[in-house]
Protein backbone atom coordinates (compact mmCIF):
# COMPACT_ATOMS: atom_id res chain seq x y z
CA UNK A 1 0.00 0.00 0.00
CA UNK A 2 1.18 3.47 -1.34
CA UNK A 3 4.82 2.80 -2.34
CA UNK A 4 7.08 5.18 -4.20
CA UNK A 5 9.22 3.83 -5.99
CA UNK A 6 13.22 5.04 -6.34
CA UNK A 7 14.10 4.75 -10.20
CA UNK A 8 17.01 7.37 -10.20
CA UNK A 9 18.18 8.88 -6.35
CA UNK A 10 19.31 11.54 -7.48
CA UNK A 11 23.11 12.99 -6.48
CA UNK A 12 22.50 13.29 -2.64
CA UNK A 13 19.10 12.26 -1.65
CA UNK A 14 18.31 11.39 2.05
CA UNK A 15 16.02 11.38 4.37
CA UNK A 16 15.64 14.68 6.82
CA UNK A 17 13.70 16.18 9.28
CA UNK A 18 14.64 19.23 12.37
CA UNK A 19 17.71 16.39 13.45
CA UNK A 20 18.50 15.23 16.87
CA UNK A 21 18.59 17.15 20.01
CA UNK A 22 20.71 16.94 23.30
CA UNK A 23 22.83 14.22 22.11
CA UNK A 24 25.93 16.37 21.22
CA UNK A 25 27.64 15.12 24.70
CA UNK A 26 27.73 11.80 22.88
CA UNK A 27 28.91 12.57 19.94
CA UNK A 28 26.03 12.74 17.99
CA UNK A 29 25.02 15.98 15.93
CA UNK A 30 21.92 17.45 15.74
CA UNK A 31 21.92 17.30 11.23
CA UNK A 32 18.90 17.64 9.76
CA UNK A 33 17.30 19.35 6.75
CA UNK A 34 20.14 22.07 5.76
CA UNK A 35 17.80 25.09 4.42
CA UNK A 36 15.31 25.23 7.37
CA UNK A 37 13.09 27.53 5.59
CA UNK A 38 12.96 25.21 2.61
CA UNK A 39 12.30 22.33 5.03
CA UNK A 40 9.58 24.11 6.89
CA UNK A 41 7.72 25.46 3.74
CA UNK A 42 7.25 21.86 2.57
CA UNK A 43 5.78 21.06 5.30
CA UNK A 44 3.34 23.48 5.14
CA UNK A 45 2.51 23.53 1.76
CA UNK A 46 1.51 19.68 2.65
CA UNK A 47 -0.15 20.97 5.71
CA UNK A 48 1.92 17.94 8.02
CA UNK A 49 3.59 18.47 11.50
CA UNK A 50 6.49 21.15 10.74
CA UNK A 51 8.93 18.55 11.84
CA UNK A 52 7.85 15.26 9.30
CA UNK A 53 10.66 13.85 7.70
CA UNK A 54 11.08 14.71 3.95
CA UNK A 55 13.51 13.85 1.50
CA UNK A 56 16.23 16.65 1.01
CA UNK A 57 18.50 16.52 -2.49
CA UNK A 58 21.12 18.00 -3.62
CA UNK A 59 21.65 19.48 -7.33
CA UNK A 60 20.09 16.34 -9.01
CA UNK A 61 17.01 15.05 -7.15
CA UNK A 62 14.99 11.78 -7.23
CA UNK A 63 12.81 10.59 -10.30
CA UNK A 64 10.20 8.47 -8.18
CA UNK A 65 6.87 6.58 -9.59
CA UNK A 66 3.79 5.98 -7.25
CA UNK A 67 3.27 1.92 -7.80
CA UNK A 68 0.73 1.44 -5.32
CA UNK A 69 -1.83 4.58 -3.96
CA UNK A 70 -2.00 7.95 -4.67
CA UNK A 71 -0.48 10.72 -2.88
CA UNK A 72 0.02 14.96 -2.88
CA UNK A 73 3.51 16.21 -2.87
CA UNK A 74 5.67 19.34 -2.86
CA UNK A 75 8.82 20.48 -3.99
CA UNK A 76 10.32 23.63 -2.25
CA UNK A 77 13.46 25.22 -3.22
CA UNK A 78 14.62 26.72 -6.48
CA UNK A 79 13.99 23.36 -8.42
CA UNK A 80 13.04 22.39 -11.98
CA UNK A 81 11.10 19.40 -11.87
CA UNK A 82 8.54 17.37 -14.14
CA UNK A 83 5.55 15.30 -13.49
CA UNK A 84 4.57 12.74 -16.27
CA UNK A 85 0.95 11.29 -16.35
CA UNK A 86 0.22 7.75 -16.40
CA UNK A 87 -1.08 9.38 -19.73
CA UNK A 88 1.81 9.97 -20.78
CA UNK A 89 1.04 13.76 -20.10
CA UNK A 90 4.16 15.89 -18.99
CA UNK A 91 3.61 18.89 -16.77
CA UNK A 92 6.25 21.26 -16.01
CA UNK A 93 6.39 21.45 -12.22
CA UNK A 94 6.17 24.58 -10.11
CA UNK A 95 7.84 24.83 -6.47
CA UNK A 96 5.90 25.61 -2.94
CA UNK A 97 2.34 23.82 -4.36
CA UNK A 98 1.40 20.76 -3.80
CA UNK A 99 -0.05 18.05 -6.68
CA UNK A 100 -2.21 15.12 -6.47
CA UNK A 101 -0.12 12.29 -7.89
CA UNK A 102 -2.05 9.12 -9.19
CA UNK A 103 -0.72 5.21 -9.36
CA UNK A 104 1.37 4.75 -12.28
CA UNK A 105 2.23 8.89 -12.21
CA UNK A 106 6.32 9.57 -12.66
CA UNK A 107 8.01 12.80 -10.59
CA UNK A 108 11.45 13.69 -12.42
CA UNK A 109 13.08 16.05 -9.98
CA UNK A 110 15.64 17.38 -12.66
CA UNK A 111 17.62 19.85 -10.85
CA UNK A 112 18.15 22.40 -9.07
CA UNK A 113 18.74 25.79 -10.08
CA UNK A 114 21.15 28.37 -8.99
CA UNK A 115 21.47 26.70 -5.46
CA UNK A 116 22.41 23.43 -3.63
CA UNK A 117 19.10 22.04 -1.88
CA UNK A 118 15.67 21.12 -2.41
CA UNK A 119 12.98 19.52 -0.51
CA UNK A 120 10.62 16.40 -1.50
CA UNK A 121 7.57 16.09 0.54
CA UNK A 122 4.50 14.11 0.78
CA UNK A 123 1.24 14.35 2.74
CA UNK A 124 0.85 12.49 5.70
CA UNK A 125 4.41 11.99 5.89
CA UNK A 126 6.86 8.68 5.14
CA UNK A 127 6.54 5.66 6.81
CA UNK A 128 10.10 6.15 8.74
CA UNK A 129 11.84 4.50 12.00
CA UNK A 130 12.66 7.03 14.22
CA UNK A 131 16.11 6.70 15.45
CA UNK A 132 16.76 9.66 18.83
CA UNK A 133 13.75 10.86 17.98
CA UNK A 134 14.15 11.56 14.55
CA UNK A 135 14.17 10.38 10.90
CA UNK A 136 17.47 12.38 9.90
CA UNK A 137 20.09 10.50 7.79
CA UNK A 138 23.94 11.28 8.71
CA UNK A 139 25.67 8.89 6.12
CA UNK A 140 28.81 9.44 7.43
CA UNK A 141 27.98 7.87 10.99
CA UNK A 142 25.42 5.31 9.31
CA UNK A 143 22.90 6.97 11.88
CA UNK A 144 18.98 7.38 11.18
CA UNK A 145 16.54 4.68 9.05
CA UNK A 146 17.45 3.28 5.46
CA UNK A 147 20.68 2.04 7.78
CA UNK A 148 21.82 5.95 7.88
CA UNK A 149 22.34 5.33 4.03
CA UNK A 150 21.26 8.05 1.20
CA UNK A 151 18.56 7.25 -1.14
CA UNK A 152 19.83 4.39 -3.44
CA UNK A 153 17.64 3.63 -6.76
CA UNK A 154 15.21 0.74 -6.51
CA UNK A 155 14.77 1.96 -2.76
CA UNK A 156 11.19 1.80 -2.11
CA UNK A 157 9.37 4.80 0.11
CA UNK A 158 6.33 3.51 1.80
CA UNK A 159 3.90 6.53 3.03
CA UNK A 160 1.40 6.66 5.94
CA UNK A 161 -1.09 7.33 4.53
CA UNK A 162 -3.55 7.32 1.03
CA UNK A 163 -4.57 10.31 -0.06
CA UNK A 164 -7.54 11.07 -1.68
CA UNK A 165 -8.61 13.48 -4.13
CA UNK A 166 -8.58 16.76 -2.59
CA UNK A 167 -7.69 20.34 -3.00
CA UNK A 168 -4.03 21.16 -4.16
CA UNK A 169 -2.27 24.36 -2.29
CA UNK A 170 0.17 26.93 -3.12
CA UNK A 171 1.90 29.62 -0.98
CA UNK A 172 0.59 32.87 -2.82
CA UNK A 173 3.99 34.63 -1.66
CA UNK A 174 6.97 32.64 -1.85
CA UNK A 175 10.75 33.49 -0.68
CA UNK A 176 12.54 36.19 -2.67
CA UNK A 177 15.55 34.86 -4.70
CA UNK A 178 18.42 35.75 -2.95
CA UNK A 179 21.83 36.56 -4.50
CA UNK A 180 23.56 37.93 -2.24
CA UNK A 181 27.86 37.06 -1.78
CA UNK A 182 28.40 39.44 1.53
CA UNK A 183 27.81 36.58 4.28
CA UNK A 184 27.14 38.01 7.48
CA UNK A 185 29.10 36.77 10.69
CA UNK A 186 29.96 37.10 14.48
CA UNK A 187 32.52 37.56 15.81
CA UNK A 188 34.76 33.64 16.40
CA UNK A 189 35.51 32.73 19.90
CA UNK A 190 39.46 32.68 18.90
CA UNK A 191 40.01 35.95 16.85
CA UNK A 192 42.88 35.65 18.99
CA UNK A 193 44.97 32.96 17.11
CA UNK A 194 44.99 35.68 13.75
CA UNK A 195 47.17 38.67 12.72
CA UNK A 196 46.09 41.50 11.91
CA UNK A 197 46.84 40.48 8.54
CA UNK A 198 45.23 37.65 9.03
CA UNK A 199 41.63 39.10 10.42
CA UNK A 200 41.64 41.48 6.92
CA UNK A 201 42.09 39.17 4.59
CA UNK A 202 39.44 36.92 6.39
CA UNK A 203 37.07 40.56 5.86
CA UNK A 204 38.31 41.87 3.30
CA UNK A 205 39.09 39.74 0.25
CA UNK A 206 36.72 37.36 -1.64
CA UNK A 207 36.52 33.72 -1.20
CA UNK A 208 35.64 30.95 -3.58
CA UNK A 209 33.48 27.99 -2.13
CA UNK A 210 35.52 24.89 -3.54
CA UNK A 211 33.82 21.54 -4.93
CA UNK A 212 35.19 20.04 -1.79
CA UNK A 213 31.43 20.82 0.28
CA UNK A 214 28.78 18.70 1.14
CA UNK A 215 26.28 18.56 3.97
CA UNK A 216 29.33 18.15 6.82
CA UNK A 217 31.17 21.42 5.56
CA UNK A 218 31.81 23.56 2.89
CA UNK A 219 35.82 24.13 2.25
CA UNK A 220 36.64 28.23 0.64
CA UNK A 221 39.55 28.98 -1.03
CA UNK A 222 41.44 32.45 -1.65
CA UNK A 223 44.60 34.13 -0.09
CA UNK A 224 45.91 32.41 3.18
CA UNK A 225 44.66 33.29 6.23
CA UNK A 226 47.90 34.21 9.24
CA UNK A 227 47.46 32.54 12.54
CA UNK A 228 49.87 34.12 14.86
CA UNK A 229 49.26 31.29 17.61
CA UNK A 230 49.57 27.39 17.32
CA UNK A 231 46.97 25.98 14.47
CA UNK A 232 45.63 23.85 17.42
CA UNK A 233 43.48 24.93 20.41
CA UNK A 234 41.95 22.50 22.67
CA UNK A 235 39.06 20.69 21.21
CA UNK A 236 35.64 21.99 22.35
CA UNK A 237 32.23 22.01 20.94
CA UNK A 238 31.38 23.10 17.46
CA UNK A 239 27.89 24.93 16.65
CA UNK A 240 27.04 24.85 12.91
CA UNK A 241 28.33 27.61 10.55
CA UNK A 242 31.51 27.64 12.78
CA UNK A 243 34.20 28.89 10.61
CA UNK A 244 37.72 26.63 11.35
CA UNK A 245 40.72 27.82 10.05
CA UNK A 246 43.62 24.77 10.17
CA UNK A 247 47.34 25.30 9.54
CA UNK A 248 46.67 26.06 5.67
CA UNK A 249 44.87 29.15 6.25
CA UNK A 250 42.19 28.28 4.30
CA UNK A 251 38.95 28.09 6.37
CA UNK A 252 35.76 25.34 6.14
CA UNK A 253 32.66 26.50 7.53
CA UNK A 254 31.05 23.69 9.60
CA UNK A 255 27.64 22.61 8.18
CA UNK A 256 24.64 20.55 9.33
CA UNK A 257 26.13 17.51 9.77
CA UNK A 258 29.29 18.50 11.01
CA UNK A 259 31.50 16.62 13.64
CA UNK A 260 31.03 17.62 17.12
CA UNK A 261 34.36 18.71 18.58
CA UNK A 262 37.11 20.33 16.91
CA UNK A 263 40.34 21.79 17.39
CA UNK A 264 40.69 24.36 14.98
CA UNK A 265 40.67 27.98 15.96
CA UNK A 266 37.43 29.57 14.96
CA UNK A 267 37.58 32.93 13.42
CA UNK A 268 33.92 33.68 12.76
CA UNK A 269 30.54 32.11 12.83
CA UNK A 270 27.93 32.41 10.50
CA UNK A 271 24.93 34.40 11.58
CA UNK A 272 21.73 32.30 11.92
CA UNK A 273 20.03 34.49 9.69
CA UNK A 274 22.41 33.61 6.44
CA UNK A 275 23.18 29.89 7.24
CA UNK A 276 20.69 28.54 4.67
CA UNK A 277 21.03 30.92 2.25
CA UNK A 278 25.05 30.40 2.58
CA UNK A 279 24.20 26.33 2.87
CA UNK A 280 22.91 26.53 -0.69
CA UNK A 281 25.50 28.86 -2.30
CA UNK A 282 26.83 26.86 -5.52
CA UNK A 283 30.59 26.14 -5.42
CA UNK A 284 32.67 28.25 -7.58
CA UNK A 285 30.64 31.16 -6.03
CA UNK A 286 32.89 33.95 -4.60
CA UNK A 287 32.16 35.12 -1.16
CA UNK A 288 32.94 38.21 1.30
CA UNK A 289 32.07 38.41 4.93
CA UNK A 290 30.68 41.07 7.27
CA UNK A 291 30.66 41.26 10.77
CA UNK A 292 27.71 42.35 12.58
CA UNK A 293 27.37 42.24 16.45
CA UNK A 294 24.71 40.01 18.40
CA UNK A 295 22.43 42.79 18.45
CA UNK A 296 22.32 43.40 14.58
CA UNK A 297 22.02 38.90 14.69
CA UNK A 298 19.56 39.04 16.61
CA UNK A 299 17.56 41.51 14.91
CA UNK A 300 17.93 39.73 11.56
CA UNK A 301 17.07 36.01 12.67
CA UNK A 302 13.76 37.93 13.54
CA UNK A 303 13.29 39.52 10.52
CA UNK A 304 13.86 36.07 9.01
CA UNK A 305 11.71 34.14 10.94
CA UNK A 306 8.85 37.05 11.13
CA UNK A 307 9.68 36.32 6.67
CA UNK A 308 8.81 32.74 7.26
CA UNK A 309 5.83 33.15 9.17
CA UNK A 310 3.89 35.60 7.12
CA UNK A 311 5.09 33.19 3.56
CA UNK A 312 3.12 29.90 5.24
CA UNK A 313 0.44 32.42 6.34
CA UNK A 314 0.00 33.10 2.19
CA UNK A 315 -0.97 29.33 1.55
CA UNK A 316 -3.95 29.32 -0.39
CA UNK A 317 -6.22 26.21 -1.68
CA UNK A 318 -5.59 26.15 -5.67
CA UNK B 1 34.68 28.23 38.88
CA UNK B 2 33.34 29.40 35.49
CA UNK B 3 36.26 31.85 34.39
CA UNK B 4 33.99 33.71 31.74
CA UNK B 5 30.73 33.71 29.59
CA UNK B 6 30.87 34.15 26.02
CA UNK B 7 28.60 34.22 23.19
CA UNK B 8 29.08 31.94 20.30
CA UNK B 9 27.43 33.60 17.64
CA UNK B 10 23.81 34.38 17.87
CA UNK B 11 22.19 31.28 19.02
CA UNK B 12 25.98 29.89 21.25
CA UNK B 13 26.90 30.51 24.69
CA UNK B 14 30.77 29.07 25.87
CA UNK B 15 31.21 28.59 29.54
CA UNK B 16 34.87 28.87 30.33
CA UNK B 17 36.73 26.96 32.90
CA UNK B 18 40.14 28.11 31.80
CA UNK B 19 42.80 27.11 30.28
CA UNK B 20 43.87 24.12 31.71
CA UNK B 21 43.26 20.42 30.82
CA UNK B 22 43.11 18.61 34.06
CA UNK B 23 40.64 16.13 35.56
CA UNK B 24 39.21 18.43 38.41
CA UNK B 25 38.33 21.21 36.24
CA UNK B 26 36.86 18.92 33.74
CA UNK B 27 34.44 17.25 37.02
CA UNK B 28 33.51 20.56 36.86
CA UNK B 29 32.14 21.66 32.66
CA UNK B 30 30.39 17.87 33.53
CA UNK B 31 28.80 18.85 36.61
CA UNK B 32 27.48 22.01 35.20
CA UNK B 33 26.65 19.60 31.81
CA UNK B 34 24.55 17.58 34.15
CA UNK B 35 22.76 20.41 36.24
CA UNK B 36 21.74 22.03 32.44
CA UNK B 37 20.79 18.30 31.15
CA UNK B 38 18.18 18.01 34.45
CA UNK B 39 16.96 21.17 33.93
CA UNK B 40 16.14 20.69 30.15
CA UNK B 41 14.46 17.17 31.16
CA UNK B 42 12.89 19.27 34.07
CA UNK B 43 11.21 21.79 31.65
CA UNK B 44 12.87 24.43 33.39
CA UNK B 45 14.79 25.46 30.54
CA UNK B 46 13.17 25.74 26.80
CA UNK B 47 14.96 25.62 23.83
CA UNK B 48 18.18 24.18 24.03
CA UNK B 49 19.76 22.80 20.99
CA UNK B 50 22.58 20.75 22.50
CA UNK B 51 24.78 21.08 25.44
CA UNK B 52 28.60 19.49 24.24
CA UNK B 53 30.99 19.53 27.43
CA UNK B 54 34.84 19.13 26.62
CA UNK B 55 37.95 19.57 28.83
CA UNK B 56 37.62 23.23 29.94
CA UNK B 57 33.82 24.24 28.27
CA UNK B 58 30.60 23.76 28.59
CA UNK B 59 29.16 25.22 24.88
CA UNK B 60 25.19 25.56 24.61
CA UNK B 61 23.46 25.62 21.09
CA UNK B 62 20.16 27.54 22.17
CA UNK B 63 17.23 28.32 19.78
CA UNK B 64 17.13 31.97 19.98
CA UNK B 65 13.21 31.68 18.80
CA UNK B 66 12.59 30.52 22.55
CA UNK B 67 15.40 31.82 24.54
CA UNK B 68 17.89 34.38 24.50
CA UNK B 69 21.47 34.47 25.26
CA UNK B 70 21.04 37.15 28.33
CA UNK B 71 18.34 34.95 29.78
CA UNK B 72 20.48 31.86 29.49
CA UNK B 73 23.59 33.48 30.68
CA UNK B 74 21.75 34.57 33.51
CA UNK B 75 20.69 30.68 34.15
CA UNK B 76 24.40 29.78 33.87
CA UNK B 77 25.38 32.48 36.05
CA UNK B 78 22.94 31.25 39.04
CA UNK B 79 24.25 27.80 39.00
CA UNK B 80 26.14 27.64 42.68
CA UNK B 81 30.12 26.61 43.05
CA UNK B 82 29.32 24.46 45.80
CA UNK B 83 27.04 23.05 43.38
CA UNK B 84 29.58 22.34 40.79
CA UNK B 85 32.17 20.43 43.37
CA UNK B 86 29.61 17.74 44.66
CA UNK B 87 31.45 14.46 43.48
CA UNK B 88 29.35 13.20 40.61
CA UNK B 89 27.15 10.23 41.04
CA UNK B 90 26.85 7.21 38.75
CA UNK B 91 30.59 7.30 37.64
CA UNK B 92 31.71 4.12 36.12
CA UNK B 93 34.49 2.27 36.15
CA UNK B 94 34.86 0.28 32.80
CA UNK B 95 36.97 -2.84 31.84
CA UNK B 96 37.44 -3.07 28.20
CA UNK B 97 38.94 -6.12 27.15
CA UNK B 98 41.85 -5.43 24.33
CA UNK B 99 43.80 -7.89 21.63
CA UNK B 100 47.62 -6.55 22.03
CA UNK B 101 48.47 -8.56 19.41
CA UNK B 102 50.78 -7.99 16.47
CA UNK B 103 47.98 -8.25 13.87
CA UNK B 104 46.25 -5.31 15.72
CA UNK B 105 48.95 -3.27 17.51
CA UNK B 106 50.15 -2.22 14.34
CA UNK B 107 52.11 0.90 15.82
CA UNK B 108 53.67 -0.58 19.36
CA UNK B 109 57.21 -0.84 17.52
CA UNK B 110 56.46 2.65 16.66
CA UNK B 111 55.82 3.51 20.13
CA UNK B 112 58.66 1.57 21.31
CA UNK B 113 61.26 3.12 18.78
CA UNK B 114 59.97 6.85 19.89
CA UNK B 115 59.63 6.29 23.85
CA UNK B 116 62.81 3.56 24.18
CA UNK B 117 60.47 1.12 26.61
CA UNK B 118 59.84 -2.64 25.31
CA UNK B 119 56.71 -3.53 23.76
CA UNK B 120 55.77 -5.50 27.10
CA UNK B 121 56.76 -2.18 28.99
CA UNK B 122 54.25 -0.33 27.11
CA UNK B 123 51.25 -2.54 27.11
CA UNK B 124 52.05 -2.95 31.14
CA UNK B 125 51.66 0.82 31.64
CA UNK B 126 48.65 1.10 28.84
CA UNK B 127 46.82 -1.69 31.15
CA UNK B 128 47.95 -0.57 34.93
CA UNK B 129 46.51 2.99 33.77
CA UNK B 130 43.05 4.22 35.20
CA UNK B 131 41.97 6.75 32.12
CA UNK B 132 39.59 9.43 32.58
CA UNK B 133 36.97 10.34 29.60
CA UNK B 134 37.22 14.12 29.17
CA UNK B 135 34.79 14.12 26.41
CA UNK B 136 32.75 12.09 23.91
CA UNK B 137 32.07 13.32 20.24
CA UNK B 138 34.17 14.11 17.12
CA UNK B 139 32.14 11.03 15.95
CA UNK B 140 29.31 8.83 17.48
CA UNK B 141 30.95 7.14 21.05
CA UNK B 142 34.45 7.89 20.35
CA UNK B 143 35.81 9.01 23.74
CA UNK B 144 39.20 10.98 24.77
CA UNK B 145 40.62 9.47 27.84
CA UNK B 146 43.50 10.80 29.97
CA UNK B 147 45.73 10.95 31.21
CA UNK B 148 48.74 8.56 29.41
CA UNK B 149 51.62 7.79 31.54
CA UNK B 150 54.30 10.43 30.20
CA UNK B 151 56.56 7.83 29.60
CA UNK B 152 54.24 6.95 26.59
CA UNK B 153 54.26 9.86 24.96
CA UNK B 154 53.95 9.82 20.87
CA UNK B 155 53.01 12.39 19.03
CA UNK B 156 50.83 11.79 15.83
CA UNK B 157 51.99 10.13 12.88
CA UNK B 158 52.74 12.17 9.83
CA UNK B 159 50.22 11.19 7.66
CA UNK B 160 47.15 9.94 8.91
CA UNK B 161 46.48 6.73 8.04
CA UNK B 162 43.28 5.94 5.19
CA UNK B 163 41.12 3.76 7.28
CA UNK B 164 41.93 2.45 10.96
CA UNK B 165 39.76 -0.39 11.95
CA UNK B 166 36.59 -0.07 14.33
CA UNK B 167 37.76 -0.90 18.09
CA UNK B 168 40.88 0.07 17.72
CA UNK B 169 42.53 1.63 20.60
CA UNK B 170 45.12 4.27 20.28
CA UNK B 171 47.36 6.53 21.64
CA UNK B 172 48.55 9.78 20.59
CA UNK B 173 50.23 12.69 22.67
CA UNK B 174 49.10 12.80 26.48
CA UNK B 175 45.57 10.92 25.30
CA UNK B 176 43.70 7.19 24.93
CA UNK B 177 40.82 7.05 22.43
CA UNK B 178 39.11 4.03 21.04
CA UNK B 179 37.14 3.80 17.41
CA UNK B 180 33.98 3.16 17.17
CA UNK B 181 33.53 3.18 13.13
CA UNK B 182 36.23 2.55 10.49
CA UNK B 183 37.61 5.96 9.81
CA UNK B 184 40.61 7.93 8.58
CA UNK B 185 43.33 8.67 11.80
CA UNK B 186 46.58 9.64 12.73
CA UNK B 187 47.11 8.38 16.24
CA UNK B 188 48.81 5.12 16.84
CA UNK B 189 47.24 2.09 17.19
CA UNK B 190 48.13 -0.10 20.18
CA UNK B 191 45.29 -2.86 19.83
CA UNK B 192 42.01 -3.26 19.23
CA UNK B 193 38.80 -4.14 21.49
CA UNK B 194 35.78 -6.46 20.05
CA UNK B 195 33.63 -4.61 22.50
CA UNK B 196 31.19 -2.01 20.28
CA UNK B 197 31.02 1.21 21.55
CA UNK B 198 28.19 2.62 19.69
CA UNK B 199 25.34 1.02 18.13
CA UNK B 200 21.73 3.22 17.03
CA UNK B 201 19.93 -0.21 17.26
CA UNK B 202 20.84 -1.00 21.27
CA UNK B 203 19.07 0.48 23.91
CA UNK B 204 21.84 1.35 25.09
CA UNK B 205 23.60 3.44 22.06
CA UNK B 206 26.12 4.85 23.74
CA UNK B 207 28.50 2.43 26.01
CA UNK B 208 30.47 5.06 27.68
CA UNK B 209 29.73 8.86 29.25
CA UNK B 210 31.85 12.26 29.96
CA UNK B 211 33.02 11.47 33.38
CA UNK B 212 33.45 7.75 33.43
CA UNK B 213 36.72 5.74 33.93
CA UNK B 214 38.07 3.13 31.75
CA UNK B 215 40.84 0.04 32.26
CA UNK B 216 41.84 -2.24 29.38
CA UNK B 217 43.25 -5.91 30.35
CA UNK B 218 44.66 -8.00 27.50
CA UNK B 219 42.60 -10.69 25.95
CA UNK B 220 44.52 -13.07 23.08
CA UNK B 221 43.60 -13.39 19.43
CA UNK B 222 41.20 -16.11 20.09
CA UNK B 223 39.21 -14.93 22.76
CA UNK B 224 38.85 -12.02 20.66
CA UNK B 225 37.55 -13.18 17.63
CA UNK B 226 34.84 -15.05 20.00
CA UNK B 227 34.00 -12.17 21.68
CA UNK B 228 33.22 -9.93 18.35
Amino acid sequence: MNTILVERAGISSSYQDMGRLNLQYIGIVQGGCIDEDNFLLCNAILQNNCNEGLIEFAYQGPKIKVVDGNCKIAITGDVIFNIIKSSGTVIKGECYRSYYLNQNDTLDVLTTSNSVYGYLGFEGGIDLQKYFGSVAVNSRSNLGPNNGKKLSNNDKIQLKKNIYASNEYILRRIPEKNRNTTIRVLEGPQEEYFSNNGLTTFYEKSFLVSNLTDRMGMRLEGSKIDLVKSPNIKSEGIIKGSIQVPASGQPIILLSDHQTIGGYPKIAIIASADYDHLAQTLPGTSLKFKKINLREANISYQLKIKTRKNIIASLQKI
Amino acid sequence: MIKQILNFGDQGLICDFGDEVKKEINLKVISLFKIINFKIKNNEIQGIKNCTPSYNKLIINFNLEVISFQQLSKIVTSVQEQDLNKILENQKTWKIPVCYDEEYGIDQKRISEYTGLSISEILDIHQKTNFYIYMIGFMPGFPYMGDLDDKLYTPRLETPRVEILDGSVIIAEKFCAIYPYKSPGGWNIVGRTPIKLFDQHSKNPCLLFPGDNVEFYKINLEEFKKLV
